[in-house]
């Protein structure tokens, strides 16, 4: 009997597993489940699991492949962020604000990877409105990264890559406003990708920064980033920014070789704040692919620096918008006493937001205010604009950009706490690619101090095929993708 | 000291006030803020009346610290020399998509209502606004 060899499974192997006949959907779910009940626990990885529902829909998946049934994602179980709605299944936020939401539909990604038969085992924990960099902000208490217990596994979709990380899962959906899926991706050990903005559909996602937010996934390889990728993304009408650009076959060509691909590394990516043996591992990745045919160009983006102040004010500012809708009135938590309609919204807003969502707000709140607009504002969206010709000028010298997802290795959960920026400067290497709309992928790259670390590939907008063709090349030279942690094996 | 910002600068909520009332509001709020990033507890309370949001006395001192940093820090922006940039508000550069003004929801009335803590005959209840 294979189940013990299930939890190890990519989504691929236990597609090919269920076509033969080695297993049935049933066993994988059940499989899965128990190893949530058993360690769900001690990572804090779910907010809500849906055991009942999967084992219904698994054994439905079962019946319907005995009859020939054909669906993509057949039986195959994934986990979502707790940020989608999902119809009648509660959708906090991992904030106290919507800790009795139950939306009323599911969103797009959601009921996409549904119709292509996926099995959904619950919703992952997360910082509090995607907001964090390390899972501390949530209502619902930290999530633990499973390469050690006490650090932090990156946030804000830290429970998806917590989960998908210690093998409680094959597969989970995040979300990326300034590194929310790379960043954990690669603190975890896995694989994840944040598509081109546009590309994976808005409508239903939660908003935090509706012109930087977009949906991804988090995955033990790239194969199956693929795979999922390829089910969640497409032009849907509901989501007004979502770009109608046809969804290329990532399957059929994620084996094409990278022969000439020119990669470009990023001279000021190198500078003081990166970890040594960090650069170390990166520049390694680099000559796996350069001996893979591909060709390593030093390119500048002399901007990048730039990018985490005036993301914090884009952020901040579309947030304090976004947010706005909290009012205690028709969904959400609501305060008990109140004189009159205003001190109503004050103290459901004030009870119902956490500290870091606060002070998000109240950033935003300062600059778009009068006054200040101009000052902050207006002046972010003008030196996001320079950011944005500086990856340009690049895309004219290389097909791709590749170098460290995050600084440093897993840190200490309640080290950066204390220190707003300090956890600001975490995502210095990922926040350019949501100002600039571009996808990006982080894969593990290597071990620092016996924890993982990723390597980032960036690529053109709406060419995320480079960047699934690049990393699954090298995914089939190096063996990171497949390391487990020791006490979840 | 500062100046006066073009009419197209300014953002909408501002183009709603007469010259005169533009010019007090940046005359006292640039002065009030601009030349001391670090913000005090009065600054946070109005930010917090602003945004609709108690905060706690005991919450305060945090928030100013926390909050003067980060002002602190993104006003490294103001040495970035932007003449003749397009702010960029869509990484895409996308205009608005239109559809045509057709029902395509039908209603959901009950079960978006199940969500609220406080409703009568399909109407939300709030606290009496108007005596």
């Amino acid at each position: 009997m294979p189940t013990q060899n299930i939890q190890n499974m990519t989504l691929c192997a236990l597609k090919r597993g269920m076509s033969e006949k080695e297993f049935t959907s049933l066993e994988v779910i059940e499989t899965l489940l128990a190893r949530i009940s058993d360690h769900g626990g001690s990572l804090n990885a779910f907010i809500t699991v849906t055991a009942e529902q999967a084992i219904t829909e698994a054994k439905n998946a079962d019946k319907l492949m005995a009859v020939g049934e054909n669906k993509p994602l057949l039986g195959l179980p994934l986990a979502h962020k707790d940020l989608f709605c999902t119809d009648g299944i509660l959708t906090s936020c991992a904030s106290k604000m919507l800790h009795n939401f139950i939306p009323p539909y599911d969103a797009s990604v959601v009921k996409n990877l549904k119709a292509s038969g996926a099995i959904m085992l619950g919703k992952t924990n997360m910082d509090e409105f995607a907001m964090g960099s390390s899972n501390e902000t949530s209502y619902y208490g930290s999530v633990k990264n499973p390469w050690n217990l006490e650090l932090s596994p990156g946030g804000s979709s830290g429970g998806s890559a917590s989960a998908v990380a210690a093998c409680l899962v094959p597969a989970a959906t995040g979300t990326d406003t300034g590194g929310s899926i790379r960043q954990p991706a690669a603190l975890t050990g896995i694989t994840g990708i944040k598509p081109t903005y546009g590309r994976v559909s808005r409508f239903g996602m939660i908003a935090f920064a509706s012109s930087l937010d977009q949906g991804g996934v988090f995955a033990r390889s790239v194969e199956d980033a693929a795979l999922l990728l390829g089910e969640m993304a497409g032009f849907d009408e509901n989501d007004s920014t979502s770009v109608d650009v046809p969804v290329p076959d990532y399957m059929s060509s994620i084996n094409q070789s990278i022969k000439g691909l020119k990669i470009g590394l990023v001279r000021q990516h190198f500078d003081a704040g990166l970890d040594n043996n960090n650069a170390k591992a990166v520049r390694e990745a680099l000559e796996v692919l350069e001996d893979q045919g591909a060709e390593i160009i030093e390119i500048d983006l002399p901007n990048i620096e730039l990018s985490v102040p005036t993301y914090y004010v884009v952020a901040s500012a579309e947030c304090s918008s976004n947010l706005s809708r909290y009012d205690g009135v028709r969904f959400g938590y609501r305060a008990e006493n109140y004189k009159d309609l205003n001190e109503f919204y004050c103290k459901t807003r004030g009870e119902g937001f956490g500290a870091e969502v606060k002070r998000r707000i109240m950033t935003g709140t300062y600059v778009l205010s009068a006054g200040y607009y101009d000052a902050y504002y207006l002046k972010a969206q003008k030196v996001r604009q320079l950011i944005s010709q500086d990856f340009k000028q690049a895309f004219e010298k290389v097909d791709l950009i590749a170098g460290p997802t995050t600084p440093s290795p897993a840190f200490a959960l309640g080290a950066k706490m204390d220190d707003p920026i300090e956890m600001y400067l975490n995502d210095i290497y990922t926040i350019g690619a949501n100002l600039a709309g571009l996808p990006g992928m982080s894969i593990p790259c290597g071990f620092v101090n016996d924890l993982p670390i990723g390597l980032q590939l960036v690529g053109k907008h709406f060419d995320e095929e480079s960047l699934l063709q690049c990393g699954h090349r090298y995914q089939q030279k190096t063996d990171w993708h497949t390391r487990v942690p020791e006490r979840f094996k | 000291m500062y100046n006066l910002p073009n009419e197209g600068d300014l953002g909408q909520d501002i183009m709603c006030y007469s010259i005169l009332s533009k010019f007090t509001l940046y005359s006292s709020l640039n002065l009030w803020w601009r030349f001391q990033l670090s913000l005090n507890k009065e600054q946070i309370k109005y930010l917090a009346v602003l945004s609709r949001m108690d905060i706690k006395e005991d919450e305060i001192q945090d928030v100013v610290e926390k909050l003067s940093s980060i002002v602190e820090f993104v006003d490294q922006l103001q040495a970035v020399t932007t003449d003749g940039t397009e702010p960029m508000a869509h990484p895409l550069a996308q205009g608005q998509r239109l559809r045509m003004d057709e029902i395509t929801e039908y209603n959901e009335r009950d079960k978006i209502q199940l969500n609220a803590k406080n409703t009568n005959k399909g109407m939300y209840l709030v606290p009496k606004v108007i005596d």
